[in-house]
């Protein structure tokens, strides 16, 4: 039988097609800004609010999503100064919410779920409310770097020239770490913490060393991306291994082929 | 006889978070065409004081006047360390951000002119890097390409952080050259903390050292910068011409 008749097949691979767009252009904003350490703070703590969530009896993504939605506004809010001498703080805030996220998983009483979901994600429950989500934030995603990718290229790689020239630089660092803050919700949902952060990692960082334009570099991203995932979901079909880590190994590994190969172009011109 | 005032900084106070202060009680014109050179020694609040004058950052107290100056008339090169070189943008895009002023996301984009950034590539002789990325090109092709930047939108006065400090002597002396036949057109404000690359076309001069001390053209050549710098400087040079500031009183 054809695995793809199954609704739940479908259903993986729709979000993972729309995931990567999400995680390619995202990822690529972030690997150039080098944010990752911020946007692992963000997805880490985002498990507190999970399980406090989980604890009340409520929607345990709605508490990630608020606590997501607050440190990615503190973030935003606090200036890049204060954000990089405060650097370890993130640190803090990455441990601390892993590890209030499993104290309130652990003393809610009654069937404690296996926390394993909720790092890896489990991409073959996804339903089409989240598919939908993920349409409806990649539209808006895409609608707003269409209206403002120039004075955003301008704001990432020159602040001071940016305020010189009138862009509001302070609403754009706000909106910046707050779709970014979403976007970590919406991947954590169905592919968990970990991937979250390495869908948004490993693509661009394939792709850098090779490219010299923002936006090849994010749609070469979204493309490698939906290799390494659409790769990696039918491997963990067909091994019957678990699909959010193999998507991962998928990622490194092909990272590493991709550098040897630079470090060999390299050395031969 | 001095000519327009285009900015006039008027008793301006500036302190980081209110306790450490940097600037007290500046008094500073920049006239029409002027070429003035801000000196000081590091930590002397030279950049401060370009960044109030550029309006980005608010001074505690005091007042400048723009005689008629908007903010698309300032050009602004930044020192090296202000923005990200590893970004991944051509030198013809990174021009192209100096237009960014004109933008407006919701009204009918006409296309940029490409011969202005064409004029501007050949002007500062960046065309055959013109599709290089930023992070692969030399000090002084950088520099040349800031300057590009920051000339496309025709400013009236060209504002220079540190020009010098990461380009050869060779790039230095292209520089200069630059400035000479720019000036004939705009104001030229400079920072710079070393003494030794002052032009001989620079007109006024101003040193700051939390206070500042203004040496205009027709000062009579005096005394050294000792006091700004707070120790004795002994300027060397062979038979090369040479200009002595007043004592700051």
């Amino acid at each position: 039988m054809n695995i793809l008749q199954y609704e739940f097949v479908q259903n993986a691979l729709l979000a993972g097609i729309l995931l990567s767009i999400t995680a390619g252009i995202i990822g690529s904003l972030i690997v150039i800004k080098r944010d990752t350490f911020l946007v692992g703070g963000i997805s880490h703590a985002s498990f507190g609010g999970l399980g406090l969530f989980y604890f009340l009896g409520l929607d345990p993504i709605l508490g990630a999503f608020t606590v997501a939605l607050a440190s990615g506004s503190v973030i935003g809010l606090s200036n890049e100064k204060q954000l990089h001498t405060h650097n370890a703080i993130i640190g803090v805030l990455w441990a601390f919410g892993m590890s209030l996220g499993i104290i309130f998983i652990t003393i809610t009483p009654g069937y404690a779920p296996n926390l394993l979901t909720y790092l890896f994600g489990d991409i073959l429950t996804v339903s089409r409310p989240d598919i939908i989500s993920i349409a409806l934030y990649n539209i808006v995603l895409l609608t707003v770097l269409f209206l403002f990718y120039k004075p955003l290229i301008v704001y990432l790689f020159d602040k001071e020239f940016a305020a010189l020239h009138g862009i509001p630089v302070k609403l754009f660092r706000y909106f910046f770490y707050l779709f970014i803050a979403i976007a970590i919700v919406l991947m954590i949902r169905s592919v968990g913490i970990i991937l979250v952060l390495a869908l948004l990692t490993i693509p661009p960082l394939i792709a850098l060393p090779f490219l010299k334009r923002m936006p090849i570099i994010m749609l070469w991203s979204v493309l490698i991306s939906l290799f390494i995932f659409i790769s990696g979901f039918f491997i963990a079909y067909y091994t019957n291994l678990p699909t959010g880590p193999i998507i991962i190994v998928t990622g490194t590994i092909l990272l590493f082929v991709t550098r040897v190969i630079c470090f060999l172009r390299d050395k031969n011109s | 006889m001095h000519s327009k005032e285009l900015i006039k900084v008027n008793h301006l106070n500036f302190s980081f978070d209110k306790k450490i202060e940097v600037l007290s009680e500046i008094d500073l014109p920049v006239y029409e065409k002027d070429y003035l050179v801000i000196m000081g020694p590091n930590g002397g609040g030279k950049t401060t004081l370009l960044k109030c004058m550029l309006g980005l950052l608010k001074p505690n107290s005091g007042y400048i006047d723009y005689n008629g100056i908007k903010k698309n008339d300032f050009g602004y090169v930044p020192q090296f360390t202000t923005f990200d070189k590893h970004m991944p943008i051509r030198v013809h895009e990174f021009i192209e951000t100096g237009l960014i002023g004109q933008y407006h996301a919701f009204k009918k984009r006409n296309p940029v002119d490409k011969s202005v950034i064409e004029a501007q590539l050949e002007e500062f002789d960046i065309k055959d890097i013109a599709c290089s990325s930023i992070s692969e090109i030399s000090g002084g092709q950088l520099q040349r390409a800031l300057l590009a930047r920051a000339l496309i939108q025709n400013p009236k006065i060209l504002f220079l952080d540190e020009p010098t400090t990461f380009i050869d002597s060779e790039s230095r002396g292209n520089l200069s050259e630059i400035l000479k036949r720019l000036n004939e057109k705009m104001a030229i404000v400079m920072i710079t903390h070393d003494t030794s690359t002052i032009d001989d076309q620079v007109k006024n001069i101003a040193c700051v050292n939390k206070t500042l001390y203004y040496h205009g053209r027709d000062e009579h050549m005096e005394e050294s910068l000792e006091k700004v710098y707070g120790c004795p400087i002994e300027l060397i040079g062979h038979g090369l011409p040479h200009r002595v500031l007043k004592e700051h009183k």
